[in-house]
């Protein structure tokens, strides 16, 4: 009987689902910036695997002195820039950030910046929530070639 | 017979370049219009005007260097497309000009840099505004500053890129959002029907 238990749980164990961090984030993908600019753009994919929308307040980075959350709207022809903070992840949703659309504007960087180098940016979400992504700056031709 | 067979030639070439014959996605005039006169300068310092559009074609974007996002995408694509349509033996691809609707910040040497980056025939443009607007408002082009908090300032601005044929006249535009495929298809059947 005790056999039939144990045979019993370990499917249960095998079919529990990980854990999940209720704020995913994927394919960060930070530019270089073009000659003669102070700026660049970050592009990526956020999840909300949770089942509460997430405000994300504000993004930094030690190689960036600010960050901002922007969109590029384009309306009769004519692009304008809105800023989005905070930013809401609808519950068990993503927001994929592409170019054209919303980006991170990256200002002020604190070191040069250039392909290949080490970058973490981090995602303040929820008052206290915090993820950390670590990624590399990549050529422009990352997205177009 | 003679006369059927060379009609139905005709119908048979007619009916192969099918749609390719015309422009799928660029908008093209009825009747180009003309340039005003006006004076800016390029990104080596030099006087840049009406006549700059002469002999040659040119597709201008409109848009500033503090640009993170539609400015750099955009003149990324036209240059990949320029890049692919060069690969064609034989073929030709009009200038890139980059006309900065910020001055203030847009100095032809900073100009010089950013330009640099998207390959040869890609011109950088800038001046004061009342001569940029003297070009603007005849192509119907909007700019205006946005500003953020501190002392930062974005440009809303048309996102259009227009297009300028070898007789300075604005000859059609392509609208946004920009497409690479678009522009190889379009930009030699532009520039053949002229």
């Amino acid at each position: 009987m005790r056999a039939v238990a144990l045979i019993m749980c370990v499917p249960a164990i095998a079919c529990s689902p990980p854990e999940r961090a209720p704020l995913a984030i994927s394919n960060v993908v930070v530019l270089e910036p073009l000659p003669g600019t102070s700026m660049t753009a970050g592009y990526l994919t956020v999840e909300n695997n949770s089942n509460q929308p997430i405000a994300i307040e504000k993004v930094t980075s030690p190689q960036f002195a600010r960050i901002e959350i922007h969109e590029t709207v384009i309306q009769d022809n004519v692009t304008r820039m809105l800023s989005l903070s905070p930013l809401i992840v609808e519950r068990q949703s993503n927001i994929v950030f592409e170019p054209g659309g919303k980006h991170l504007m990256m200002s002020d960087p604190q070191q040069e910046i250039v392909p290949g180098l080490p970058v973490s940016v981090e995602f303040h979400y929820d008052t206290s929530g915090l993820s950390i992504v670590a990624t590399t700056v990549s050529s422009r031709d990352v997205f177009w070639d | 017979m003679i006369t059927a067979f060379a009609g139905g030639a005709v119908f048979m070439d007619l009916a192969l370049q099918g749609p390719r014959g015309v422009p799928q996605h660029a908008t093209i005039l009825p009747q180009p219009a003309a340039l005003p006169q006006f004076r800016l300068r390029d990104h080596n310092g030099t006087d840049f005007n009406k006549e700059s559009f002469d002999d040659r074609w040119s597709l201008v974007f409109f848009g500033f260097t503090h640009c993170p996002d539609i400015c750099p995408a955009t003149l990324q694509q036209l240059a990949v497309a320029r890049s692919r349509v060069l690969q064609e033996a034989e073929s030709s691809f009009p200038n890139i000009v980059l006309i900065s609707v910020d001055p203030e910040r847009d100095t032809p040497e900073v100009l010089a840099a950013y330009v640099g980056h998207f390959g040869d025939g890609v011109t950088g443009v800038t001046g004061p505004l009342d001569e940029l607007r003297k070009l603007t408002s005849s192509l119907g082009i909007f700019f205006e500053k946005s500003f953020r908090d501190n002392d930062d300032y974005g440009v809303d601005h048309s996102a259009v890129v227009i297009v300028i044929n070898k007789s300075a006249e604005f000859h059609g535009l392509f609208s946004a959002p920009h497409n690479i495929e678009h522009f190889i298809g379009d930009i030699p059947l532009i520039m053949e029907s002229n």
